[in-house]
């Protein structure tokens, strides 16, 4: 419906979506007229929320001082290396759950 | 020095192997057979029809290359933690790849675009600027194949193998089957490197870890290697003034791994945005195959491992020789010849594909028939191996490792018209390309300044001696150092966005932007995508009428919010 709001029919007298007979409640242009609709930024087709999770599996990784440590250790990787190993886990199930949840956009 | 001798079991497996790829390499023309191969449609993005396996495994072969599985354990072996950068760079970057390359492909698909710069060249209406772009991509995928042969090279050296001819000859028949199938041969092949691969890293795994102490002992021994070595930034951990560096690595790496054509070319081969995606959240786990060999860098040192001649890129295949039975071994460097293959076939494609769009049929042939744009890929894709072969056999292997970090450094510069342009066209024309030219001068002058020191901290060569630049060169007191492509992309991305305000007072016209928002959320089966890669590739379209209603917009019900 977001769409139909900018269409290029909407000039002044002529409010879009016209008026049907019978509609409720009917349309009053002179009212619409002294407060317009405000004109929100125009968001992509494909923009989500969704996609702020990503910024997860950028950012964490980048953080070297989460991991830069030995300890504690996983058969016997000092933390250093089975952390960022583990962090391809990480963004692996985040991308599957953004793509899961866009999917139909 | 190991010689041939002792390495028949070993030899003949990966002859086998390369007898197996070679086969599927002549026969990958038939697979899926289209009406007409000789399309650039068909023989440079293999239909465009790749489902989820195919694109998994082309889009790993393209990403994880030989070079990568040889030279960066010996980075670890070398250098320890700081070496360990490609690990947060292949995470990184399919978050960020996630968002972008839909809308890539997308475009690209409702436009017929088969190059990065075809794109550019619609979005901002610039053909000097697309040219560009074509241009840096050429020269920056050129050094990048001939380090596949330097894998390749390793293989050989640990098998005893002469120089020279073994070389030439593999790459001949890579060449040959490439010309023949076009993007099947890789995508195919791909497939047995995937599994050849996959085995290797199992049983390296696992043979450190069942060995007596296990992966302690290694991590220990490296330990003291480390500590006793003069060197300062080497350890198991990254010291305070090496972690700016690693950050600025991996970032600047995944910036520039989705800029690389080859890697656009296996995106543009997909069926559709979903199996994009779906790939994208599967591929991180990739990663870990890498991850465990960079560990094996670690292990070599257990190994005591000595390079042949000094050529540290003999580490792992030496390793592999020392500690797997013989035709294990043989299948690890199975899996590092294919390795080679796989990428070497795309990258040689990719570039071909934007010699044959962006400099071929913009600026000699406008008329070009689509069997004659194909051939013309064709004989480019063979000229861009056999100038690899030449460049590693008479130059020497410095000369194609330094042209790579020069490479990686300009395809970043790329970013503001390419991975930008995805989202908005405000940039100008003129201000991306006096941005490309701040950038590239900025990253030379950087690599220029930076001398290669030894192990023993004396300077080697005074020039072009790594990619991190000492931020003491600024006046600060620290040891701390920083990759040049970022410092050179933030330049370039300072002179586009200053000048493009500057540019539009001036009253400097913009470019035409040919491409509609519509068209960066199109997926398959929606009539625009279809018809115009039909119209492109010069396939007659049946009716007038479908020809007119290109232009109308797509369904809005599917993409409307």
């Amino acid at each position: 419906m977001a769409e139909q709001r900018r269409t290029p029919g909407a000039a002044p007298g002529h409010p879009w979506p016209p008026s049907r007979p019978g509609q409720w409640p009917p349309h009053k242009p002179e009212y619409q007229a002294s407060r317009p609709t405000p004109v929100r930024p125009q968001r992509r087709a494909d923009a989500s929320r969704w996609h702020w999770l990503l910024f997860i599996p950028i950012v964490v990784p980048l953080l070297t001082p989460l991991y830069n440590r030995i300890e504690p250790t996983l058969l016997g990787l000092p933390f250093f290396y089975w952390c960022q190993l583990a962090f391809a886990l990480l963004a692996s199930v985040i991308i599957a759950i953004v793509h899961v949840a866009t999917k139909d956009k | 020095m190991p010689t041939f001798a002792d390495h028949q079991v070993e030899f003949w497996i990966f002859a086998f192997m390369f007898g197996l790829v070679t086969v599927m390499g002549f026969w990958a023309a038939r697979w899926r057979r289209p009406d007409n191969i000789h399309t650039l449609e068909e023989w440079g993005l293999g239909g465009r029809a790749f489902g989820n396996w195919v694109t998994f495994f082309l889009l790993s072969g393209d990403v994880y290359t030989a070079y990568t599985f040889v030279a960066v354990p010996t980075l670890v072996f070398g250098v320890g933690a700081s070496g360990f950068f490609p690990m947060p760079f292949l995470v990184i970057v399919y978050p960020m790849l996630f968002v972008v390359l839909a809308r890539f492909w997308s475009v690209c698909h409702v436009h017929g675009f088969v190059t990065p710069a075809e794109f550019v060249r619609a979005r901002f209406g610039s053909r000097t600027l697309a040219l560009g772009i074509a241009m840096t991509g050429i020269l920056a995928t050129m050094p990048y194949i001939a380090l596949q042969l330097i894998g390749i090279e390793a293989v050989f050296k640990v098998m005893g193998l002469p120089e020279g001819w073994p070389l030439t000859a593999a790459f001949i028949v890579l060449a040959l089957y490439t010309f023949n199938s076009g993007l099947r041969a890789p995508a195919l092949i791909s497939i047995v490197k995937d599994a050849l691969v996959l085995w290797t890293v199992l049983a390296a795994f696992l043979i450190v870890a069942s060995h007596s102490g296990g992966w302690e002992t290694v991590f220990r021994v490296a330990e003291t290697k480390y500590a006793t070595s003069p060197s300062t930034s080497d350890g198991l951990l990254l010291p305070a003034s090496s972690q700016l560096n690693y950050i600025t690595l991996a970032v600047g790496s995944a910036v520039a791994l989705f800029l690389y054509p080859h890697t656009l070319t296996g995106v543009l081969a997909s069926r559709n945005r979903a199996t994009l995606r779906r790939n994208l959240s599967v591929l991180p786990l990739y990663t870990l195959t890498l991850g465990v060999l960079m560990l094996v860098g670690f292990a070599a040192i257990l190994s005591d491992i000595q390079p042949i001649g000094g050529d540290r890129n003999t580490v792992v295949p030496l390793w592999f020789d020392e500690n797997f039975p013989a035709w294990s071994a043989g299948l690890a460097f199975a899996a590092i010849g294919v390795g080679a293959m796989v990428p070497a076939a795309i990258m040689s494609i990719a570039a071909a594909n934007l010699f044959t769009r962006d400099v071929y049929k913009e600026f000699i042939r406008p008329e070009a028939t689509p069997a004659e744009e194909t051939l013309v890929s064709k004989i480019a894709s063979l000229a861009m191996k056999f100038g690899a072969v030449i460049c590693i056999l008479m130059l020497n292997t410095q000369f194609a490792i330094d042209l790579q970090l020069i490479g990686g450094v300009f395809v970043m510069q790329t970013l503001p018209a390419v991975a930008i342009g995805l989202f908005t066209a405000w940039l100008h024309r003129w201000a991306l390309i006096a941005g490309i030219i701040g950038g590239l001068t900025t990253g030379l002058v950087m690599l220029y300044q930076i001398p290669q020191r030894g192990a023993d901290g004396n300077i080697v060569r005074e020039h072009f001696g790594g990619s991190a630049w000492p931020l003491s060169n600024l006046g600060f007191d620290t040891r701390s150092t920083i990759y040049v492509g970022v410092v050179a992309l933030a330049a370039n991305l300072i002179v586009a966005a200053l000048a493009t305000p500057l540019l539009r007072a001036m009253g400097v016209p913009d470019g035409r932007d040919r491409t509609r928002e519509q068209d960066y959320v199109a997926d398959e089966g929606d009539p625009t995508v279809r018809r115009m890669t039909e119209l492109i590739d010069g396939e007659p379209t049946r009716d007038q009428t479908a020809a007119q209603s290109l232009f109308t917009p797509t369904g809005g019900g599917r993409h409307s919010l």
